[in-house]
């Protein structure tokens, strides 16, 4: 994050891609443009000096939360089912996915 | 106006478990407020009545059989859309999330539920949490009651315009960067952002789980006390729920400030920060050392890193988190998609509105090979130093004393278009959520404009019942007017 390096709409594309998100031509150089903006406002943070000091996991320092594992039926499985855009019986409708 | 409506959540369930009221009454009373009001503040994307009304019925023959009602009896309640209740559409005011009916209650749902409360109606907020302003509803913006063309702040601005317009007594928001607090200042309430950890996340709908918390928004300290008496606790559902929370908060104010020591942070009190706020803080932390504290000047030196870190770790949380809307499951899912990475491409793309694609891509990026260490690394590392300036500051004081906000409510349109701008009016709530510590807002008074002005307060984790009773210490001296302009 050095000088924030100018953002191409090929890069927003890609990332759009990892993001799995279609983007219309207009968004693409709407946030093209905004993108700049942002790495821009949050470049200063490059030059925090954070040597030695390690990345926060947890604000509470909790490492594990552990319990006991015990199964606890989940009593409105149909209402699951019910909440999908397309589905066959008790199982969620996709299209093919291996030709 | 109804009197009804102009009762605290105290006194309601006070009268309702003493069998001077009924809870039915006061759910009617509150209905016709919203029919009468929400037209002009459009804060409810889902209004309840008819279970609204059949619970408190239920409420008032459970006592009519002689059983002991709960500690919200009878209180009706605003929940946020993005928190499920059950067989209740629950939004996020998104598009993607239209239609949603939810298959359980959050814990905290539940346990309202326990204590007889009257869950009334679902809120406005921005999509998914994401914004300041409620401008980035997908369905409708929210107004502000003190003036109907100003933002009531955001994310829960439907939260803090229910309560603030006396459709509701009470209401709950999430806050993850200000969400709670800033929409509480712009309306003239109390909202608290509790200690994480404090109250289980489960049931709320993500946006980035380490800074996520649930909160009261309320009209009075004591009010805001009752209902997270009502929420807190440990929760074997969210694992970062902390077994160390409280379940027990009084709001009573102190008799006296001896022996406080408040802290000013000289960075939150920078340039930009409009004259009149600068003067309403420092006139209620005047008071409180009239009545004993010791004000000092400290310093947060890493506070200037805070809005920037903020805007990689929360849209990182984010990319991951909203993962899940893909049009498989549940909500909406685009036609005609020829193989799967299609249907997930256009199902987010036509789903997703622009504030929200806009951080799915930030935080992508900010996790993409290459930029991981730059980025998200750099800015976890960066969190480390804003908690331990909280750590180490705690150590010569008890509490800090700032501005909510930079400035009162703004007007639509003023910043949608600069989502950096935007950003920006987070400045002084988005440390406590990096830290963890808890917050609120109280107000301290009223802008030449007649909007509202809140004064937060920040506390060590798990301080959250001292917090309140300064907090309602500052509000025995303020005497806020309750009086929104549509009242």
């Amino acid at each position: 994050m050095e000088k924030s390096s100018p953002i191409t709409k090929e890069d927003v594309l890609k990332i759009a891609t990892l993001a799995k998100l279609s983007l219309s031509a207009d968004e693409v150089s709407l946030y093209q443009s905004q993108f700049v903006k942002i790495l821009d406002s949050i470049a200063e943070l490059s030059r925090l000096n954070v040597e030695n000091v390690p990345p926060t996991s947890s604000v509470l320092g909790i490492k594990n939360a552990l319990r006991e594992d015990q199964a606890s039926p989940f009593d409105n499985m149909n209402a699951l089912i019910d909440n999908a855009p397309e589905k066959d019986g008790p199982y969620f409708k996709v299209p093919k996915i291996i030709e | 106006m109804n009197h009804l409506t102009s009762l605290s959540a105290a006194q309601i369930a006070k009268n309702v478990s003493d069998g001077s009221l009924k809870a039915e009454e006061v759910a009617a009373a509150h209905l016709s407020r919203i029919k009468s009001e929400d037209s002009k503040v459009k804060a409810f994307i889902t209004v309840l009545e008819e279970h609204a009304l059949k619970v408190a019925r239920q409420i008032d023959s459970k006592r009519a059989q002689g059983k002991k009602l709960g500690k919200l009896a009878g209180v009706p309640i605003a929940i946020k859309d993005n928190i499920l209740v059950k067989g209740v559409e629950t939004t996020c005011a998104s598009k993607i999330l239209k239609g949603f009916m939810a298959p359980y209650d959050a814990s905290i749902i539940a346990k309202l539920k326990e204590e007889d409360a009257v869950i009334i109606g679902k809120t406005n907020l921005d999509e998914f949490a994401m914004g300041s302003s409620n401008e980035n509803s997908a369905f409708f913006k929210t107004k502000n009651p003190w003036n109907l063309d100003a933002v009531p702040g955001g994310s829960s601005g439907g939260s803090a315009a229910a309560v603030a317009a006396k459709m509701a007594p009470l209401s709950l928001g999430s806050d993850t960067g200000g969400s709670i607090r800033q929409p509480a200042a712009f309306c003239g309430l109390v909202g608290l952002k509790p200690t994480y950890g404090q109250v289980s996340r489960y049931g709320l709908i993500a946006f980035a789980s380490s800074l996520d918390q649930i909160g009261p928004m309320a009209r009075s300290v004591e009010d805001a006390a009752l209902l997270l008496s009502s929420i807190a606790g440990h929760d074997l559902k969210d694992s970062t729920s902390s077994p160390q929370a409280a379940t027990h908060f009084s709001g009573a104010p102190l008799e006296s400030a001896c022996g406080l020591r408040i802290g000013m942070p000289r960075e939150y009190f920078a340039e930009g920060l409009d004259p009149e706020i600068r003067k309403s803080v420092w006139n209620a932390v005047n008071f409180l050392k009239t009545i004993g504290a010791e004000v000092k000047d400290v310093s947060l030196p890493h506070t200037a890193y805070a809005v920037a870190t903020y805007y990689i770790i929360a849209p990182s949380e984010a990319a991951s988190n909203l993962a899940r809307f893909d049009g498989v499951r549940y909500g909406h899912r685009a036609q005609d998609a020829r193989s799967l990475s299609e249907l997930y491409e256009k199902t987010r793309g036509e789903g997703f509105g622009p504030e929200v694609k806009r951080r799915i891509m930030l935080g992508t990026y900010a996790l993409s090979s290459g930029y991981y260490d730059a980025y998200y690394n750099q800015a976890q590392k960066a969190r480390t130093l804003i908690a331990q300036d909280f750590e180490n500051v705690f150590k010569e004081v008890d509490f800090l004393a700032t501005p909510t906000t930079p400035t009162a409510a703004f007007k639509f349109g003023e910043k949608s278009s600069d989502p950096v701008a935007m950003y920006l009016s987070d400045i002084f709530t988005i440390p406590s959520n990096l830290a963890g510590n808890a917050s609120l807002s109280v107000p301290c008074g009223l802008t030449k404009d007649h909007l509202p002005i809140g004064l937060q307060l920040i506390a060590p984790a798990f301080q959250d019942e001292k917090l309140l009773a300064l907090a309602a210490t500052v509000e025995k001296a303020v005497n806020f007017p309750q009086i929104a302009g549509i009242g």
